[in-house]
């Protein structure tokens, strides 16, 4: 009855059922109730917004005096390696750490890709027809300053490569394991239509190309660069490397006869084509003379450099593969 | 309108009108005939004629009985890649298929094919052929094999679609050797089309092929494939005898797993069960230990790998070899390296024909490599990887997109697409593989990959068995099984190392083919065991 009375008054037509709620809408909500608490590691933003020091909270002060006592300790190594290098004679920039490379900059003028323990490796493609013949020099000179492992190859594509040819770089028999050489230098005689190119990292780069521009790379390799040193006498060799590649092996023979004047205006004064010695440009050029056989008609400046490069020591391996004249 | 000319048909019931009209049809339509044979009485006269002077050709085409061997004839039948200019105007026999035939009234252009070599063949009406000849000769089933004897005759023009493109057949007669049936599964010209989309033509696909594997097997592309396998076979005996290599048989009926339980046939064998050669390893080596010094072994290897993919098969021919050795595991190595190079060249140079053909229909770049074979180590070529962005352990296995990325870096840096990849992390080889003696990490072991997929795997085996039970024993083998392997090494055996590559593999990898069904005369996989 009590219910009767209850709906009429809410104005509903008489319910034979009637559902109890199941959920009781005046009970106490939980809120996050959580199984486990994770302590905030972010410190109070207050100690900041104020700009003192006083709400710092301990943990960022540890953290910074750590901070400043390695530094510390690395400045402290740092003094005492250049020591101990000082004492030995050892030529710090050879054997780059990357920690101290930003420090490494000012202590030694060039940095050298050549690492202990990581092997860099050069893969240059060739055409049987004209062999690099700098490459052999400044290879003679690298593996004065670290451990090459040279190899030569023979591509499906160059069947016809001469015999002489297949010991270009000496396959000689490794000595330890590939880790323990820093330079490993591989040519591989291919049929290439314009000149001789090198690969160093193929996710990174492309083809470096061209006898000149190989050589410069070498030549950087070693310790020191040659454009490290004197910007002047950079450009000087800079602009033989070019004249070797643009005008002696890709010229006509217009061009060849004008970079044979030059060349022979410039020995008239000295006997080397750079300086006071024996530069990368003297073995580029010498290299692209002898590839493009201009030895024979050179004039007379020429002729006794090239007779003077033939005779030093570095050349010894190159003058085995002069093509015969 | 009812009794108005009713007609009765014939079963006594009133025809309707639709029925009448249609007599009345048939009827005018018998009177045409009539009167268009009475107008034509001259040509019917001379199509009789035509009929009654068969005499032309007759006895000059035909079906041949079957050939139980009747008679023993002497005629030179010449090869249709024998009919150059050189025999113009020369009467000759050739057998051959009928690949396709056109009749246009008079003539009958049909072409011969003989494997990979075609040439046209054309009989015209005329005082040695008649319309009957050329009517049968349009007839023959295609495919059927028919023998062919005519003039043959230098053309004006090259014929650009076949093979033979400066001689053409003037047949003579012609007769059925073996007739073909009238429907075929697949057409022979289908299955020879490059399957570059974009054509309205027809082309077959794989599983098609693989279901009529006899119509599959005669296009050109295919017989050029099996000849260069049987080259790479060739190339692979010819080099290891010239190194003083013996070959031997090793029995694929063997007691126990040879690689590890899983993958393994198993085929009951009298009273009890025993199992297919998963690889000729354990028989290899105990022939090096019986003083054979340099072994190599050719035939099947059995795999029951559930792997349903491009490059694997239940069943194929293992090219094997394990050779003694004196100080290094490296003379082994250099050894198949120069194998590999062998092999390749000899492809290069003497199957230049059959890899263009192929190449037309299936279009790959031409397989490079250098001489010697490149060599790298494993922990060079995880540097590489990481250069190139993969996150990878020092000593972690190769998955197969690594392998494949590999590949293409090295290809971009050395242009080669055979290299060796040497001393593997230890962890991931099978027991019996040499460990490193300075590093314990690695292992005396080298696989070689063509076109960035693996095809050889090999190591130094070791050969002390108290060394061999102790691995064997840190991989967790049950050395009951491997008993007989063990003890093997008991009595004095010598250093020595090997390996083993799928001749299926190694085809499909040179030809750059994409997959390994197609070099695989009659595959067996999973789902597949027929033909």
């Amino acid at each position: 009855m009590a219910s009767a009375v209850a709906q009429q008054g809410s104005g509903t037509v008489p319910k034979m059922y009637r559902v109890k709620p199941f959920f009781d809408t005046n009970a106490e909500i939980v809120s996050n109730v959580a199984m486990y608490k994770v302590k905030k590691f972010e410190s109070d933003t207050t100690g900041i917004l104020s700009g003192g020091e006083e709400q710092v909270p301990e943990r960022v002060r540890k953290l910074e005096q750590r901070q400043e006592k390695v530094l510390q300790e690395l400045q402290k190594l740092q003094q005492s390696v250049q020591a101990m290098a000082q004492q030995r004679g050892v030529n710090l920039s050879a054997a780059a750490s990357p920690t101290v490379g930003a420090a490494a900059t000012s202590a030694s003028s060039d940095q050298s890709p050549l690492q202990n323990g990581k092997l860099h490796d050069l893969v240059i493609s060739a055409d049987p027809s004209s062999a690099p013949l700098s490459l052999l020099v400044l290879l003679k000179q690298l593996s004065t300053q670290c451990q090459v492992l040279t190899s030569t190859f023979v591509h499906s594509s160059a069947t016809d490569t001469p015999e002489k040819l297949r010991a270009f770089l000496h396959n000689g028999p490794q000595t330890g394991a590939r880790s323990t050489y820093q330079l490993a230098v591989t040519v591989v005689w291919k049929k290439i239509a314009n000149g001789p190119r090198m690969m160093v990292s193929p996710t990174r780069q492309t083809y470096v190309e061209g006898e000149a521009n190989i050589a410069r790379y070498l030549s950087r390799l070693l310790q020191p660069a040659y454009d490290s040193s004197d910007a002047i006498t950079a450009t000087q060799i800079d602009e033989l490397l070019d004249l070797s590649q643009q005008q002696i092996l890709g010229g006509n023979n217009k061009e060849r006869s004008a970079a044979l004047r030059t060349l022979n205006a410039r020995l008239g004064k000295a006997q080397w084509l750079v300086g006071a010695s024996l530069s990368v440009a003297d073995v580029v050029v010498w290299s692209a003379v002898q590839g493009a056989r201009l030895g024979g008609d050179a004039p007379a400046n020429v002729k006794k450099w090239l007779k003077a490069c033939g005779e030093n020591e570095l050349f010894q391996e190159a003058v085995k593969f002069l093509p015969p004249s | 309108m009812e009794g108005q000319g009713e007609v009765i048909g014939p079963d006594g019931q009133p025809i309707s009108k639709k029925a009448l009209k249609k007599q009345q049809k048939e009827v005018e339509k018998a009177a045409k005939k009539a009167a268009h044979k009475q107008q034509n009485p001259q040509q019917q006269a001379q199509g009789d004629g035509d009929e009654k002077e068969n005499d032309v050709a007759e006895g000059r085409y035909g079906n041949l009985p079957l050939n139980q061997s009747q008679e023993k004839i002497e005629r030179k039948i010449y090869k249709v890649c024998e009919l150059t200019p050189d025999l113009a105007d020369k009467k000759v026999w050739v057998r051959a298929r009928l690949h396709t035939s056109r009749a246009k009234g008079k003539q009958c252009f049909f072409v011969l094919r003989q494997q990979k070599w075609t040439v046209q063949a054309l009989s015209a009406v005329g005082d040695r052929v008649s319309k009957q000849m050329v009517k049968f000769i349009a007839g023959i089933t295609k495919e059927s094999i028919i023998d062919v004897e005519g003039f043959v005759r230098k053309v004006g023009q090259k014929i650009e679609s076949c093979s033979q493109q400066d001689v053409e057949l003037h047949a003579e007669q012609v007769f059925v050797v073996s007739a073909s049936a009238q429907r075929l599964p697949l057409q022979i010209e289908d299955a020879s089309r490059p399957e570059t989309g974009g054509e309205d033509l027809a082309t077959v696909s794989q599983d098609t092929r693989l279901e009529n594997r006899i119509l599959d097997l005669r296009t050109a592309t295919s017989q050029s494939i099996f000849r260069l396998e049987a080259g790479v076979c060739r190339f692979f005996r010819d080099c290891l005898t010239q190194q003083n290599f013996v070959e031997i048989h090793t029995p694929k009926i063997i007691p126990a797993a040879s690689e590890g339980g899983a993958n393994v046939f198993t085929v009951s064998y009298f009273k009890t069960n025993a199992f297919l050669a998963q690889s000729p390893q354990l028989y290899k080596q105990m022939a090096i230990c019986s003083e054979f010094d340099r072994v190599f072994t050719v035939g099947a290897v059995f795999r029951a790998e559930d792997s349903n993919t491009h490059r694997h098969l239940t069943e194929f021919v293992g090219l094997d070899l394990e050779m003694a050795f004196n100080f290094h595991y490296h003379e082994v190595v250099d050894l198949i390296g120069n194998m590999f190079v062998y092999i390749f060249k000899g492809l290069q140079t003497e199957y230049a024909e059959e890899i263009a053909l192929v190449h037309k229909q299936f279009p790959a770049e031409p397989f490079k490599f250098l001489e010697p074979s490149l060599r790298i180590d494993y922990a060079e070529g995880v540097a590489l990887l990481r250069e190139a962005g993969i996150e990878m352990e020092d000593d972690e296995d190769l998955s197969t997109p690594n392998e494949k990325l590999l590949g293409r870096l090295i290809k971009a840096k050395y242009d080669t697409d055979f290299f060796i990849m040497d001393k593997f992390p230890l962890a991931v080889r099978p027991f019996y593989t040499m460990p490193d003696p300075s590093n314990n990490k690695w292992s005396n072991s080298y696989d070689m990959f063509m076109r960035g997929e693996e095809i050889l795997s090999g190591a130094q085996r070791i050969h002390d068995p108290e060394f061999l039970t102790k691995r064997a024993l840190e991989h967790g083998c049950d050395l009951e099984k491997i008993k007989g392997y063990i003890d093997s090494f008991r009595y004095g055996a010598p250093p020595h190392a090997g390996g083993g590559i799928g001749l299926e593999r190694v085809t499909m990898l040179y030809l750059g083919l994409d997959n390994i069904r197609k070099t695989s005369l009659f595959p067996r996989d999973p789902k597949r065991l027929t033909p």
